[in-house]
């Protein structure tokens, strides 16, 4: 049984102006201890997936419409209440893009981690206090027993960064969902924290689900890549062959647009025209206002996933 | 501009409550600007035949404690508080948005002066100020109007000059500096309209302010003087004989709390339409 | 923040001097006579004289400033000018019943304002919600002194449950006595504290670390209560300043409409006297509350908020 199963999960925003289609029919599936990382544009509905995941999603503007989330068999979706708030910090954990206002402003550092480990793992203030300082050395900050009470604003981003991995991870999750956690951080401290994550999965064996617009923090730390455009899954590979050999003309408009320091390139290479509008969606695969392999039937039916070589799939009427 | 009147008319069909306020404003206005002509009786009739006499037929809101038609004392008392009460804000717009625009375009110690004499009129509560200028300036309509205006200067300077602030940032204020544009016309053709529809929302809702000020104002005795009506003093000549004829306090009040709502709900109504981003 | 505090405390001195400056040029301002004005049109030239010197007020103006700073900075207010009675034992006995209504209106504010305010962030649009933007709206627009003849009205005058003036001797009449203008400048106070926990809870309960606490399996209470409120309650208490000041000037008009003997009656009873000394001790007095309540709300925002004390 794999740890996560999501099958033809859709999710919708409920706007002023009409509803829109936020992810619309997304499936994966996540093994124990392995990675997924999830690529796409701002928009494309990946931020709203991983929320979704423990139904973290903002209601009432937005809600799971349909589709089933199986963690370790269990439903996300019907789940009760008290179950879900069971397994949300416990078997699953989250962390979040922007450190800045991730946490609590009043609450200190140790207080916040520690508050997880009550609820997860029963322990008693005390224990769960030490358990706050180890798991912050643990995520490489100095000097943890006197950084636990210190508040949010006295640290550093890529320090509270940290924080909220340490917090997250303090009950031992068999699942991580990593939403762009470096998005907001220098690149020095990108790499800094996309290191602990390396070193932290290879010691407990967490799975990852990592978001990320960025395909080079895929190269290194996951398994397997699902690129999404406009709320759909349109390309599901394993790493290796998504560079070496990507399939959907979007994924290989996104590799194509890198800059590289070996070739000499005049021009940046860019995918022609944009991202459709919420509410504008073309009909029939949404990518074809900008492909260069458009056909008829692009406009008019939406391509399904399908293999396409070496275990990948794609979703492009060109490729079948 | 025809987008927005349009947006104005859907908005009032859909929000009735906004509507409402808007009418009810517009009545109060035409009620004061009719008064003189339409009163049933004279305002300033006394008459102790028919002193402190509950509503009737021939007196809609009873009679006070001289015997004056409380309905016709309420009309004439919405002439005087109406026209403090929009000419106080009106004047404290004037002063208060350029001395605001000042501010923010000059900044420095033009800037700091300005808005710390603001701010120490601003640290007192309004009421208080305008108690201590009537004071100053003896109990009158006109002290009453001065009183309030100060009061609420300090709120339309802090508007102008925060609103100055963000445009002043932007660079095309810098580029008409650089084509030898003076600062008065950089203000006027620049700033003034980008200000113009929080302006509109603040007026509204210091009309309001400005209306029950001027009954606190007149309920203490340092507005319009006996024996012209204003709905404060209204109340407090009904103070002295409340068990027995509670009708000029109780619908002399009425009239404050109908006006200052009515224009709470058109200042409502113009934040919803001109500044939606604000959640209430 | 040392630095902060001083510079604070500092800026208290011209501040201070300036309000004094500006009650002072304030009551010169008034046309008139006030020896005139307190002695009647009938007085003898002599009389006039003769009060006058009394007063100070045949010096020249800048003798008359520095003698009325010296003596406002000492807390000497001088002789009530209607009868002579020191002023200073006018204020003694008036202050307690206008501070005791003022902190007494603000709690009672707080105690309904604050719940309220939170019951309505979190069931909103509900039937709760609606009660509640009722009251705020009745809260804003109807006059404080209105509302206080209105109780008056039901409750003194009609079932003579509460008395319907003064300010009451002992304690237990003292309470009596504040129940009616308390509730009158309370309710008013708990629409604008349920209209600011409202909106400051809906705000903080729309960040990031609100879906964090969920995130982590915190039941809803406790994201509430523990998460959410204490950062919403912030603006609140840090606006509480504004509100003690609110209460303070509200007590001019409820103390009127109730004849309580406090601060508010002294200085509107010198205004109508024209009884200068009066008033202007009443305005010093007032102006010295604001001072005071506002230097140290910003002491406590800054013990607050450290950001602040970096500006």
């Amino acid at each position: 049984m794999s740890l996560l199963e999501v099958i033809d999960l859709r999710v919708h925003l409920f706007t002023k102006t009409g509803v829109v289609r936020a992810v619309d029919g997304v499936g994966f599936t996540v093994e124990t201890g392995r990675s997924l990382g999830i690529v796409g544009e701002s928009g494309c509905g990946k931020t709203m997936t991983a929320l979704a995941l423990m139904r973290l999603i903002p209601s009432p503007l937005a809600r799971i419409v349909s589709g089933t989330i199986k963690f370790n068999g269990e439903d996300v979706v019907t789940m009760d209440p008290a179950r879900l708030r069971g397994l949300r910090g416990g078997d699953i954990a989250m962390i979040y893009q922007d450190p800045m206002t991730t946490l609590n402003p009043v609450l200190t550092v140790g207080e916040q981690i520690a508050e997880a480990v009550r609820l997860h793992r029963g322990d008693n203030r005390a224990s769960a206090a030490l358990r706050a300082i180890e798991m912050l050395r643990l995520v490489g900050i100095p000097d943890p027993d006197r950084i636990t009470s210190a508040y949010p604003h006295q640290l550093s981003g890529g320090m509270r960064q940290r924080v909220v991995i340490g917090m997250a991870l303090a009950c031992d999750p068999k699942l991580l969902i990593a939403d762009e956690p470096t998005t907001a951080l220098d690149v020095t401290i990108q790499a800094q924290i996309l290191d602990l994550l390396r070193r932290l999965q290879g010691e407990f064996g967490t799975a990852i689900i990592l978001i990320t617009h960025d395909l080079g923090v895929t190269a290194d730390l996951v398994d397997e890549v699902m690129v999404m455009y406009a709320g759909k899954a349109v390309e599901h590979a394993a790493v290796r062959w998504l560079f070496a050999d990507p399939k959907h003309p979007y994924t290989r408009g996104l590799l194509r647009s890198v800059p590289s320091l070996e070739l000499r390139e005049h021009r940046l290479r860019t995918i022609e025209g944009s991202v459709p509008p919420a509410h504008a969606m073309p009909h029939g695969c949404r990518f074809n206002p900008r492909c260069a392999l458009v056909r008829d039937i692009c406009r008019d039916r939406e391509p399904p996933l399908a293999e396409v070589g070496h275990g990948t799939q794609a979703a492009c009427w060109a490729l079948t | 501009m025809n987008v927005r009147r349009l947006a104005l008319w859907r908005y009032l069909a859909a929000n009735r409550i906004a509507a409402a306020g808007m009418g009810l404003s517009l009545v109060l206005i035409m009620i004061a600007v009719t008064a003189p002509v339409l009163v049933p009786h004279d305002p300033l009739d006394q008459s102790f035949l028919s002193a402190n006499q509950g509503p009737s037929g021939d007196y809609w809101f009873g009679t006070d404690a001289f015997g004056r038609d409380v309905f016709s004392r309420v009309m004439a008392g919405a002439r005087v508080s109406l026209t403090i009460g929009i000419a106080a804000p009106l004047i404290a717009a004037f002063f208060g948005v350029w001395i605001g625009m000042l501010a923010g375009y000059c900044g420095g110690w033009t800037d700091r002066l300005l808005s710390r004499f603001s701010d120490l009129l601003m640290s007192f509560p309004s009421l208080l100020l305008g108690v201590m200028i009537a004071a100053a300036l003896g109990p009158s309509f006109q002290s009453a109007i001065i009183a309030i205006a100060i009061a609420l200067f300090p709120r339309f300077v802090r508007l102008a000059r925060s609103a100055t602030q963000v445009v002043r940032r932007e660079p095309f204020i810098d580029a008409s500096v650089a084509a030898g544009r003076g600062p008065a016309a950089i203000l006027r053709r620049h700033v003034l309209p980008n200000i113009a529809g929080p302006l509109v929302v603040a007026l509204s809702l210091w009309i309001a302010t400005a209306i029950r000020l001027e009954a606190a104002l007149s309920f203490l005795g340092l507005g319009a003087q006996p024996p012209t009506p204003s709905w404060g003093n209204m109340i407090r000549d009904g103070m002295s004989d409340l068990v027995g004829d509670p009708w000029p306090a109780a619908f002399g009040g009425a009239a404050i709390t109908l006006a200052v709502l009515a224009f709470n709900m058109v200042g409502d109504a113009l934040r919803d339409l001109l500044d939606p981003e604000i959640d209430t | 923040m040392i630095g902060y505090i001083v510079r604070r405390l500092l800026e208290v001195v011209p501040t201070i001097l300036l309000v004094l400056t500006l009650v002072f040029l304030a009551l010169r301002v008034l046309p008139g006579d006030p020896a005139i004005a307190a002695l009647g049109e009938f007085a003898t030239p002599d009389a006039v004289a003769s009060f006058r010197q009394k007063l100070g007020l045949d010096q020249p103006l800048w003798m008359q400033y520095i003698s009325f700073l010296s003596h406002a900075l000492r807390g000497d207010f001088g002789q009530s000018m209607t009868n002579g009675t020191s002023i200073n034992a006018l204020l003694a006995d008036s202050l307690p019943y206008t501070i005791e209504l003022a902190f007494a209106a603000l709690l009672f504010g707080l105690v309904i304002g604050l719940p309220l305010g939170c019951w309505t962030a979190v069931r909103r649009d509900g039937p709760v919600d609606t009660f509640g933007r009722l009251f705020a709206l009745a809260g804003f627009s109807l006059p404080d002194f209105y509302l206080g003849v209105l109780l008056l009205l039901a409750f003194s005058l009609h079932f003579d449950w509460f008395p319907m003036l003064g300010g009451g001797e002992g304690f237990l009449d003292t309470l009596h006595h504040l129940v009616l203008p308390t509730v009158t400048l309370g309710l008013v106070m708990a629409a604008f504290i349920m209209r600011l926990t409202r909106s400051s809870l809906l705000d903080v309960l729309k960040r990031d670390y609100v879906r964090t606490a969920r995130g982590k399996g915190v039941a809803e209470p406790q994201v509430i209560f523990k998460h959410a409120l204490r950062n919403a309650l912030i603006p609140v208490t840090t606006g509480m300043g504004i509100y003690l000041l609110t209460t303070l000037s509200g007590t001019i008009t409820v103390e009127l409409v109730f004849s309580r003997p406090g601060l508010g009656q002294l200085l509107i009873g010198g205004i109508s006297a024209r009884d200068y000394t009066m008033v202007q001790a009443g305005l010093v007095v007032f102006s010295f509350f604001v001072v005071v309540v506002n230097l140290l709300t910003d002491l406590l925002c800054a013990a607050i908020d450290p950001r602040i004390t970096l500006r």
